[in-house]
């Protein structure tokens, strides 16, 4: 394979694997017992070496090979899993990421300086357990009860343990050959019980040139030495006899059994999820559904121009192309749709580095991570709810103490969960934590004259959570890291609002706040109310409309200048669809009765008049391009069956 | 007209407006379209015409007799829209007549700003000596405002 297909692969792969490091190191930091996890950073930061040498990037490489040697030592049980090697992988991850940005980026890695974290990284190795004594020995070499009851057996036939350390020359270039050659030689004093590191990893070099055999031999000590040592390119060997006690302590046991449970469990598992699936490139599938649009575009059009036809074969037909190109339209977005995990799961590690940063102890319960959405979704949906999640844990949950004082648990919980509600999918931001005070929102504003001083004694709920989404609204008394720059919940309201999404706000002083994102299925096919607005077409989106009545104009009444209708007994504005878009309208006043659509945005509602009524159709988004990107009451267009284009609304702005 | 082609030579598409000639840099004219409908759309400045359809594409549309307060004409048969590809932006150039795409040498263009003082000009960046006849070529970013 050429290089630059592998700089592809690479760069498609290797994020991957930064999650599964990500993922399995912050499972190995809640159970530190967790041999699975440790074996998925292993595999992980293994497979990113392997990659990163064949295309010669050394500091990869490097970082991720001493990686492995100290996963190596807590597979091997030689050194503890503390919450210091936590954060050193951590970072190690992070530096491998932003080293891997660089490679995808520039095609090589730039010259970052990762000499500090080498140091660490070696640090933890450079004091290895002191071979020199036999507890040490034993430390690092815990073995199971299967192994003690064999050496048991064998020193009741009269065999001897021996610890044997075999250290290669530093020269030596096949190690494995020559580990392979002293288990051969050891192999025929006996038995061998047990090997540090694994014989896997020494088969596969994962060794510097020290490693340790447990040999239940027959025979001497002497003759076993210098069998060893006739090997070549060997520094030492030392043999030591050991001595068991032959009942291993209960509590390694019974870790050890579960560890293997969970093992078997976790290796059921994975068998029964396989999956068949393919890589496709992102740029195919845009394709394939663009051309879904255009065929859904042309679909329209024949409806449009067979409407006319009578021919009962022509209907037929029309209707079977019709109903195919939708199922594919779907079949074509099932494709598209992914896991909202792809988003999620960078989450953990968020709110774990925010929480370390603000001191505060937070339990992040993830519901719902299988939730499927359109990949434009996962594209745009993950730096709002990062900011929501900051937010949650800045300004939502108390230090610990503080909580511990409310009566509450001293851990926080954020909930992040994901659901699916009719055409929409919806994710909420809980928090327990101490809720939005109304009044220091209402005192923000005016201070940063967002709203006039004797105007805020007015405001309702809804009004002040409006104010909280105001652009240059911070509540952050000091500017922190991590939220409160200003640039805050109006930049998430409006990435939501432009990928046809609302956010409400639900909040309870002292219990916490509930942060609601819906989101449409898909941005780009959506079913729209086709209406004439002065002999021109706009598109409604259907998900917005909630009724379309006729109302006589009598009851149109008038409340302090402002037009409101009567609605399901209660009053809803009026909102003039021709004086929004600034066109003037054909004079309908002088009709008796007038068409209303009564849009619902959130639990608002509102009727927005209109000329007329053409019908509803399945419409595909477009962009309106740059030149016009800053129309705030257009979200977009659409080309209609006869090839012209109409306007899609963006009913948030509008009421 | 022919004219050997050589490195410093740049390639225009050539149009009139009014009485004037004007020229755009053929790299960024993607292509030319007869008249076709146009959708209006609100709020936008008096001399967008709106939006049309090109081949399943959305492109703005901008008169550019508007822009340039002259009087306005009569869709006929050889007004056409040129649609135009820079920076990200796709817009399409109402003219009355598309005439030719010519190839000048550098000694024959001249920058603007030496010839043409009044601020109302600065949308013409360069002046084409064509034999004689003036050509004037546009700057989009400024003709259209779309500086920051």
């Amino acid at each position: 394979m050429d290089n630059n297909r592998y700089m592809e692969l690479f760069a498609e792969e290797s994020k991957e694997h930064i999650q599964v490091l990500n993922d399995n190191i912050l499972e190995l930091e809640v159970d530190t017992n967790n041999m699975e996890a440790v074996n998925e950073i292993f595999r992980a930061a293994h497979t990113l070496k392997g990659m990163a040498g064949t295309l010669g990037l050394n500091l990869i490489t490097d970082i991720t090979h001493n990686m492995e040697n100290i996963l190596d030592d807590i597979r091997n049980q030689k050194k503890e899993v503390t919450s210091h090697l936590i954060d050193i992988l951590l970072e190690c991850t992070d530096t491998l990421d932003v080293l891997i940005q660089d490679v995808i980026e520039f095609g090589r890695e730039g010259d970052r300086d990762v000499t500090d974290l080498l140091t660490k990284l070696k640090d933890p190795i450079s004091s290895p357990i002191d071979t020199e004594t036999k507890q040490e020995y034993e430390k690092a070499m815990k073995l199971d009860q299967y192994q003690l009851s064999v050496i048991k057996a064998g020193v009741e036939q009269g065999l001897t343990p021996y610890w044997i350390e075999i250290k290669l020359q530093p020269t030596c270039l096949l190690r494995a050959a020559r580990a392979y050659m002293v288990f051969q030689a050891a192999e025929s004093f006996g038995e061998i019980i047990k090997s540090v590191p694994h014989v896997q990893d020494i088969e596969e070099e994962k060794f510097e040139d020290t490693f340790y055999i447990l040999l239940l031999a027959k025979g001497d000590q002497a003759e076993i030495q210098s069998k060893l040592e006739s090997i070549s390119e060997i520094d030492y060997v030392r043999i030591k006899k050991a001595e068991y006690s032959v009942e291993a302590p209960k509590e390694i046991k019974d870790a050890k059994n579960k560890i293997e449970e969970k093992q078997q469990q976790k290796s059921d598992g994975s068998n029964h999820r396989q999956v068949r699936s393919i890589r496709v490139d992102i740029e195919r599938l845009d394709l394939l559904m663009n051309l879904v649009s255009e065929l859904i575009i042309i679909k329209n059009t024949m409806e449009d121009l067979s409407s006319n036809n009578t021919d009962a074969g022509m209907i037929e037909n029309m209707e079977y192309l019709s109903r195919v190109a939708n199922e594919l339209h779907d079949a074509v977005m099932k494709v598209r749709m992914v896991p909202i995990e792809m988003v999620f799961n960078r989450f953990p590690r968020v709110v774990r580095d925010l929480a370390k940063n603000t001191n505060k102890r937070i339990k992040l319960n993830i519901v719902g991570a299988d939730t499927e959405v359109d990949r434009t979704i996962i594209d745009e949906i993950g730096d709002p709810l990062i900011h929501l999640l900051r937010n949650a844990i800045d300004h939502g949950i108390e230090l610990p103490e503080e909580r511990l004082n409310m009566g509450k648990e001293p851990e926080g919980t954020v909930d992040l969960i994901a659901y699916h509600d009719g055409n929409n999918v919806v994710i909420e931001v809980r928090d327990d934590g101490r809720g939005i005070n109304y009044q220091n929102i209402v005192d923000s504003a005016v201070r940063k004259g967002l709203i006039a001083k004797d105007k805020a004694n007015q405001l309702d709920e809804k009004d002040i959570i409006d104010l909280m989404f105001q652009p240059g609204f911070s509540t952050a008394k000091s500017v922190s890291d991590i939220s409160g720059r200003g640039v805050g919940m109006d930049v998430v309201k409006t990435k939501i609002e432009a990928m046809g999404g609302l956010i409400e706000v639900e909040t309870e002083l002292g219990k916490g706040t509930r942060f609601i994102v819906r989101l449409p299925l898909t941005l780009s096919i959506i079913q729209a109310l086709l209406v004439e607005v002065s002999n021109e077409i706009f598109a409604i989106p259907l998900s917005s409309v909630q009724e379309i009545i006729d109302i006589p104009l009598s009851q149109v009444k008038i409340l302090r200048g402002e037009e409101v209708i009567p609605y399901r007994g209660s009053l809803i504005p009026l909102v003039r669809l021709e004086r929004e878009l600034g066109v003037e309208g054909d004079d309908k006043s002088r009709d008796e009765v007038i068409t209303l659509v009564v849009i619902k945005k959130g639990e608002k509602l509102s009727g927005l008049t209109i000329g007329n009524l053409i019908g509803q159709q399945e419409i595909v988004i477009k962009s309106l391009g740059k030149y016009l990107s800053d129309i705030k009451i257009i979200s977009g267009a659409t080309i209609l069956g006869d090839g012209r284009v109409a306007l899609i609304l963006d009913i948030n702005r509008i009421v | 007209m022919e004219k050997k082609s050589n490195l410093g030579d740049k390639q225009f598409i050539s149009f009139i407006l009014g009485e004037e000639n004007f020229g755009l840099d053929v790299m960024i004219v993607e292509s030319v379209e007869r008249m076709s409908s146009i959708t209006p759309v609100p709020k936008t400045p008096n001399y967008v015409l709106g939006v049309t359809n090109i081949r399943g594409d959305i492109i703005p549309v901008v008169n550019l007799r508007k822009r340039f307060d002259m009087d306005d004409k009569e869709y006929d048969d050889d007004t056409r829209i040129v649609i135009c590809n820079f920076d990200g932006y796709r817009i399409g150039l109402v003219v009355d007549l598309v005439k030719d795409v010519i190839t000048v040498s550098e000694e024959n263009i001249q920058a603007s700003e030496d010839i043409l003082k009044d601020r109302k000009n600065d949308f013409i960046s360069e002046i084409i000596d064509l034999d004689g006849n003036y050509i004037l070529a546009l700057d989009l970013i400024k003709t259209l405002d779309l500086g920051e």
